[in-house]
């Protein structure tokens, strides 16, 4: 495997734990989200454009504190209620629901208030600007029973005032919002990205004129900086099987990363 | 993978054209600087030339124009009355010759028999009728520029004097409505004008008089905290924001405690 090849894949777009870069601005997130943990919530609000690293932040607390608390993570959304409930159901009984059988809300919801005070489930929700309106009214409904609490991630967009006015508004007990990255922690991202696969070479031949045309094209978003990465490491691929002399080896090429940013829409021509 | 060939010539055209704009842009600076000096410097010097002749004494300010029309024939004509009459508003040059039976010569030849010349020069030029002080170049003319400032200074408000009249204004009108309503909101409202003039004080007594009224103000506090903290007393607006930040778990609470805490600006 090349190196240009790993390089490449350290940019893959997936929800990696293992490969969570720890930023200033995603600590803050995490520590704010963490400590709301503790306290007596219903709701919590994440939210913020996409690409800024909602999933992966959810995905990562859920994975530090899974042995702690009991804590369960619904990273894609479910549009039908009986599915929806089926899981509420697997979750809170820990057992799957018998076939042929169905959900009834009023009787779940007292079932709620039976285990309030012994046990504290916290779920948290991706997507969540994308569960229909029905079912985001019984979320708000079995957060006020104090069981089960909510973390819901929803992208920034006008949903998020629907969602944070309209059902919740009272319950929501804290907003945390994901900021796309500043040049130097979208200089730091890059940097760990490569160095986590041993990329030494490579990340050391990435330069400060090099950071601030991903910075330009990204705008510090995470997943539009690692598409252009991901992309450029295709391009050095290419060129380094058919034609390596376009490249120098000693130096980051900032011909391939623009070409790049034309490939992924990033520039205009 | 992308077709690769095809993507280095789209890169090529955009190298073009990135170095293309700049250089159009500069050349379009170029013209456009070039023309507006041309005319500055044609337009600056017909003015000069207008304010050397305004070098008499005049009386009174609003007295109309007048001007003063040089004949080149002797004999008396009707036409210059007329034209006097049409123009007496504003100012104007006329100069004009006619025959002996007193009709225009419009495509006359200027005789060497004759007195008088048509050059500009030499011909008596408009005399507006207002003081010469009050003969403004504006734009070009820094010296009068200044002095308008100085002889209206007192009536000319900065900006940011005037938006802190605004909001004085303001805070009149609601400290009135306050009086009768005793609505906390209306406080609260007082208490965020007098933050942003930083008068702190007044400020964090507003807030007070806010949270008597209605203690779950969330802003109330946060105003009271930032006003405490601006008037130097950092560690009672902290105390003051923790216990609040405990009973409500306030986010801005804790965004703000969090702020005075490491000593950040907020």
């Amino acid at each position: 495997m090349s190196y240009y090849e790993i390089a490449k894949e350290c940019f893959v777009d997936e929800i990696n734990v293992d490969n969570y870069i720890e930023l200033p601005g995603s600590i803050v997130a995490y520590e704010e989200l963490e400590m709301a943990f503790d306290k007596p919530f219903k709701m919590m609000l994440l939210y913020g454009e996409p690409g800024t690293g909602k999933s992966l932040l959810l995905n990562r607390i859920y994975d530090k504190k899974k042995y702690q608390k009991e804590i369960h993570l619904i990273d894609t959304p479910m549009l039908d209620e009986e599915e929806f409930f089926r899981k509420l159901f697997d979750i809170l009984i820990q057992k799957p629901m018998p076939k042929g059988t169905k959900v009834d809300f009023n009787t779940f919801v007292e079932f709620c208030k039976v285990i309030k005070g012994q046990r504290e489930i916290i779920i948290l929700l991706d997507e969540a600007q994308l569960y229909p309106k029905k079912i985001l009214e019984q979320i708000r409904i079995l957060s006020d029973t104090g069981v089960l609490k909510f973390v819901i991630s929803i992208h920034k967009t006008t949903d998020e005032d629907i969602i944070a006015k309209s059902h919740f508004q009272t319950r929501i007990w804290g907003a945390i919002e994901l900021k796309n990255a500043t040049k130097e922690e979208l200089k730091t991202y890059i940097h760990q990205k490569l160095l986590k696969m041993n990329q030494f070479e490579i990340a050391n031949q990435i330069k400060q004129k090099n950071i601030d045309f991903i910075y330009k094209v990204t705008q510090g978003n995470f997943r539009a900086c690692s598409k252009l990465m991901f992309t450029t490491f295709e391009i050095y691929q290419y060129y380094e099987k058919n034609d390596p002399s376009q490249f120098g080896k000693d130096k980051f090429s900032q011909k391939f990363l623009e070409m790049a940013a034309i490939a992924i829409g990033a520039i205009d021509v | 993978m992308y077709d690769i060939p095809e993507l280095e010539k789209k890169w090529r055209k955009y190298k073009r054209n990135k170095i293309k704009k700049p250089i159009l842009i500069s050349l379009a600076s170029l013209i456009i600087i070039s023309g507006g000096l041309i005319f500055f410097k044609t337009y600056n010097y017909n003015l000069i030339k207008i304010k050397i002749t305004q070098n008499e004494k005049r009386v009174n300010n609003n007295q109309k124009t007048q001007t003063i029309t040089k004949n080149v024939n002797n004999s008396n004509t009707n036409i210059n009355n007329t034209n006097n009459t049409q123009n007496n508003n504003t100012p104007s040059i006329v100069i004009q010759k006619v025959d002996k039976s007193g009709n225009p010569l419009i495509d006359a030849k200027p005789s060497q028999n004759d007195n008088q010349s048509i050059d500009l020069t030499k011909a008596t030029i408009v005399k507006p009728n207002i003081p010469d002080d009050d003969i403004r170049v504006i734009g070009f003319d820094n010296n009068e520029k200044n002095k308008i400032k100085k002889d209206y200074s007192d009536i000319l408000i900065p900006k940011k004097d005037s938006e802190e009249l605004s909001i004085k204004e303001e805070i009149k009108d609601l400290e009135e409505r306050f009086r009768e309503t005793q609505d906390a909101q209306d406080a609260l409202k007082i208490a965020k004008l007098y933050y942003k003039l930083k008068d702190y004080k007044k400020a964090e007594s507003w807030a007070v008089n806010t949270n008597n009224i209605d203690g779950d103000l969330e802003d109330s506090w946060l105003i009271f905290a930032k006003a405490k903290a601006k008037q130097g007393q950092r560690v009672d607006a902290i105390k003051v924001l923790q216990t609040f930040y405990d009973e409500t778990n306030s986010y801005k609470a804790k965004k703000l405690l969090d702020k005075l805490r490491r000593g950040q600006p907020f």
